[in-house]
């Protein structure tokens, strides 16, 4: 057991028994909103909580005297084991609380949570308990930086391993690290989301909203996750919460790095990064051609609200937040196509935002653009340029084979959810919205149905796909390559 | 005045023979290599000591806490600055070191290098890069330097079959055209150097040096027969330094090809070069030069390590119909032949170091100094100290040595060309032209005794 195709078992164990302990004590955090609302079902979050930790102790203790050092191949392991794991526990307060009775429905909910999806299998939210809805929205604000970004923060007990553990969540294109030392850098990645989290919900409590509805949307915005607490998701709050909830979208979507460089004044920095300009101007260029659809045709639509829906839409959709104020299958059919092209694009790297990543396709594309050149020059070296920096083959070619796997895994997915027996719109929306961790996609998935009638089968693939989208392919993809489990 | 130089081959022996042959001069060579020391000591007239530069004793027996200047020319930038450092501290008056790295030359680093005892740092790479670019601004040139930024200039042009000078003398030109602004201070004619008097006449294909006042330049190249190229695509061959440098000045204003050889130094190169299209090929390959469109350059220049690609590929330049081919030429021997087959611009990194630093050697201030590819002279800017020799007679009265002419005058904001009725005053900043052996006899008429 202690070796176990060259993997060292006993070390994933102590790291997921961490995990559990500290995803136990999130779960503690739901119970003033029971308490405050009279609900009984503080009892369930309390129970559940209650099993985590106790799992997490055990599991830790019982592995505590095994060194700590976590290789490549274990990071990998623990990361793809424990986003399941998590998802699993995380279950437990809906089932013991009866607001999902069916465990498939409750894994499928815990994990479009986690993912940062927002994906419900719910008909009617507003008949949940608050304090069940809030653990919902919370799993959003713990997948959305990582449940193990958060450890390596908090817990310099992983040691040395955090780096292989913190490169397997958080893939990315290139490494920023803010720090020499993986563990200040999550800190400070961590704190950059705390402040996101406090302001937002200032915000949002100036303009009307109470509490609980606050921190909900809050963690459902700055994780890019997308559940919300009324049925309507945000159609029924003002135009001002709307635009608070547009820009912390943006926010979310954006690397977390450059928040970082904003917040120590270099703000030019942060407009230099063509991948940010790339990332703004797809959001603007997507807003204003919908806007104007909308605005000229149909009739009786003020020229504010068309352009505040197309731009809460499009923002909603690029950064993979999944939040919506107007069902957009209603718009013109050819906003559809646009829709679907925009449930690709995703937020940047190193945001919460999941997707293929606005840096990826922005060096597919100068990549491609930069052959023709290359075809007229075919001895001159052409490098591919980002932010004035070359970038590297390797790099190159890995963003070709991350953009080929991930639109096989589309196709390959939206097969499936055919044979399941969905139609070809939902299939395929299903499937784009679930990898890209958007949440509402097309047909019977739209923004104002749910993922109710898939059958079991359709929502275990699905939960598989949302995995697949947070830990960018890869990090999944490596268990199921022989290579990983040669000696 | 004792001058203390270290190398590690040809730049430090060229530097010292050049060095040497002035007057006054007491060189000791720091050496590695014994045998190179050897055959050195016997042609030339200086002490040798060979070891590590970097070695206190060695520097001691070089005498180094006598002398007044310290010159670190080795291959190897670091080795140059702990030689300078190093013999500041042991008693070196001045200290001056070769480096390659461009980030040093920087203004804010000057003080960081003066804090540990280097008093000047010199980059060839960069010294040649520079006057590329000063080629490729004034194209119907063979050469071109600027004073005093731009308030003159010197020219170095051969004179074309049209040009209306060709078999004139001086005294017609003058009477031709009575309000010239620049003035002719020498003629390379068949390998020999003419300072030109009233009756020497022009022939075709003299290469003329010529001080002009900006205002004159149109004027100037007219005379010359000359048009002037509009420089807009340019080949680069070689991406050593001086390539790079190159390319790096030029790329922003011009469209720049950079022909590499090595796969490794490509990447490198397209890496560091935003805008250069870089070509990892050699430019010996006909078949690629036309595929990349040489005969549409304007420009051509070619700075690999080796003088005769150099050579061969602006020939071939040439053939193909680039107006403008500059080769770096680091046999200082193939210069004159180069140029006599028609290759328009030689340029020695050797000689443009040794230029530079030979103003360290000279008491007067001198604020600029260039040694001349092609013929064995140079031209400096001197600035006129109160109470010296210059200041106290018109030019055409002052004792002037042979194989030396005064060519123009920065007075403040105007510059003036050198006319025999002209009165130097102090501060004056004068244009000189001179041979070698001339130079110390200048430097006392600027200097105040």
């Amino acid at each position: 057991m202690k070796d176990w195709k060259g993997i060292n078992v006993k070390v994933i164990i102590k790291v997921i028994g961490f995990l559990l302990v500290i995803e136990g004590f999130f779960m503690l955090g739901s119970l003033p909103f029971s308490i405050y609302y009279g609900e009984s079902e503080g009892f369930a979050i309390l129970y559940s909580a209650l099993i985590t930790i106790g799992t997490g102790a055990i599991l830790g203790i019982s592995t505590r005297k095994h060194p700590k050092s976590i290789g490549r191949k274990e990071g990998y392991v623990i990361v793809a084991i424990t986003w399941i794991i998590i998802s699993l526990f995380g279950t437990l307060p809906f089932l013991f609380s009866g607001a999902i009775s069916n465990f498939t429905d409750a894994f499928f909910e815990t994990m479009s949570g986690f993912t940062t999806t927002g994906a419900t299998i719910l008909t009617d939210i507003e008949s949940l308990p608050k304090s069940i809805l809030f653990w919902r929205s919370m799993t959003h604000w713990i997948g959305g930086m990582g449940i193990i970004v958060f450890t390596v923060a908090i817990l310099p007990i992983l040691g040395i391993g955090g780096m292989q553990l913190y490169s397997a969540e958080m893939p990315g294109v290139t490494k920023d690290k803010l720090h020499p030392r993986i563990t200040e850098t999550a800190k400070r990645l961590w704190a950059i989301y705390l402040i996101l989290t406090v302001l937002e919900t200032i915000l949002l409590l100036l303009g009307g909203m109470n509490l609980f509805d606050a921190l909900c949307h809050t963690f459902g915005t700055v994780a890019t996750g997308g559940f919300s607490t009324h049925n309507a998701s945000i159609a029924t709050f003002s135009p001002y919460i709307q635009y608070v909830i547009i820009f912390f979208m943006i926010l979310a979507g954006t690397n977390f790095t450059l928040h970082y460089f904003a917040m120590h004044g270099q703000l030019r920095k942060v407009w230099q990064s063509e991948e940010f300009r790339y990332f703004i101007l797809a959001i603007l260029t997507g807003s204003i051609i919908i806007s104007l659809v909308l605005a000229f045709g149909q009739e009786g639509v003020a020229i504010e609200s068309a352009f505040r829906t197309a731009f809460f839409q499009v923002t909603s959709i690029i950064t993979t937040t999944g939040y919506i104020t107007d069902n957009y299958l209603n718009w013109p059919h050819m906003i559809w196509f646009l829709i679907v092209l925009m449930m690709f694009i995703g937020g940047m790297a190193g945001s919460t935002g999941g997707g293929i990543k606005v840096v990826r396709q922005l060096l597919l594309l100068k990549n491609s653009l930069l052959e023709l050149k290359r075809l007229i020059h075919p001895q001159a070296i052409i490098p591919v340029r980002m932010n004035g920096k070359v970038v590297s083959q390797d790099i190159i070619f890995k963003v070709m084979a991350f953009f080929l796997i991930y639109i096989i895994i589309f196709i390959f997915g939206s097969t499936v959810m055919a044979l399941i027996g969905l139609d070809a719109p939902t299939a395929i929306g299903a499937t784009a919205a679930t990898i890209g961790n958007i949440g509402p996609g097309l047909g019977n998935v739209g923004p104002v149905d749910n993922y109710a009638f898939i059958p079991g089968v359709g929502k275990w693939f699905l939960s598989f796909l949302m995995l697949l989208g947070r830990l960018e392919l890869f990090t999944v993809l490596i268990l199921f390559s022989p290579v990983f489990w040669k000696k | 005045m004792n001058i203390v130089i270290a190398g590690d081959g040809e730049v430090g022996l060229h530097l010292a023979q050049e060095l040497s042959s002035l007057e006054n001069q007491n060189i000791t060579i720091v050496d590695p290599h014994e045998d190179l020391i050897k055959q050195v000591e016997s042609h030339t007239d200086l002490m040798a000591v060979t070891g590590d530069s970097t070695s206190v004793s060695v520097l001691e027996n070089a005498n180094i806490k006598r002398a007044d200047l310290l010159i670190s020319v080795l291959h190897d930038e670091r080795t140059n600055l702990i030689t300078a450092a190093l013999g500041k501290q042991l008693g070196a008056k001045k200290t001056i070191a070769r480096i390659n790295n461009l980030e040093y030359l920087r203004p804010e680093n000057e003080a960081r290098f003066k804090n540990i005892g280097i008093d000047a740092l010199v980059c060839p790479e960069n010294i040649v890069s520079q006057e590329i670019t000063n080629l490729l601004s004034q194209t119907a040139a063979t050469e071109v330097f600027d004073f005093s930024k731009g308030k003159l200039f010197l020219f170095l042009i051969k004179l074309e079959q049209n040009a209306p000078v060709v078999n004139k003398s001086l005294n017609d030109i003058v009477s031709m055209f009575p309000h010239l602004d620049f003035r002719a201070v020498a003629i390379h004619r068949n390998s020999k150097t003419i300072i030109p008097r009233g009756d020497d006449q022009f022939l075709v294909n003299d290469l003329s040096y010529v001080v002009t006042k900006p205002g004159g330049i149109d004027d100037l190249l007219k005379l010359g027969g000359k048009q002037k190229i509009d420089i807009r695509n340019v080949m680069i061959v070689g991406g050593g330094r001086v390539g790079r440098t190159t390319a790096k000045k030029l790329e922003n204003r011009l469209n720049i090809k950079l022909f590499e050889i090595d796969k490794a130094k490509s990447m490198q190169l397209a890496s560091q070069l935003e805008r250069t299209l870089v070509i990892n090929g050699d430019a010996r390959d006909i078949q690629l030069m036309e595929d990349e469109d040489i005969t549409g350059m304007d420009a051509f220049i070619a700075v690999t390590d080796s003088s005769e690609t150099n050579i061969l590929s602006c020939l071939h330049a040439r053939k193909f119909g680039v107006k403008r081919t500059i080769a770096l030429v680091e046999n200082i021997d193939y210069i004159d032949i180069s140029q006599n087959i028609g290759i328009d611009t030689i340029i020695n990194k050797k000689l443009s170091t040794a230029s530079h630093i030979v103003k360290y050697t000279m008491h007067a201030e001198v604020t600029s100094i260039k040694c001349l590819s092609g013929i064995n002279a140079e031209v400096m800017e001197l600035v006129a100290n109160p109470h010296s020799a210059v200041t106290k007679k018109p030019i055409k009265d002052l004792n002037m040595p042979k194989g030396a002419i005064i060519g123009g005058i920065i007075r403040g904001e105007d510059s003036h060309i050198a006319v025999g009725d002209f009165q130097i005053e102090e501060g004056d900043k004068v244009v000189v032209f001179s041979i070698p052996e001339s130079i110390h006899k200048v430097d006392k008429l600027f200097n105040h005794k």
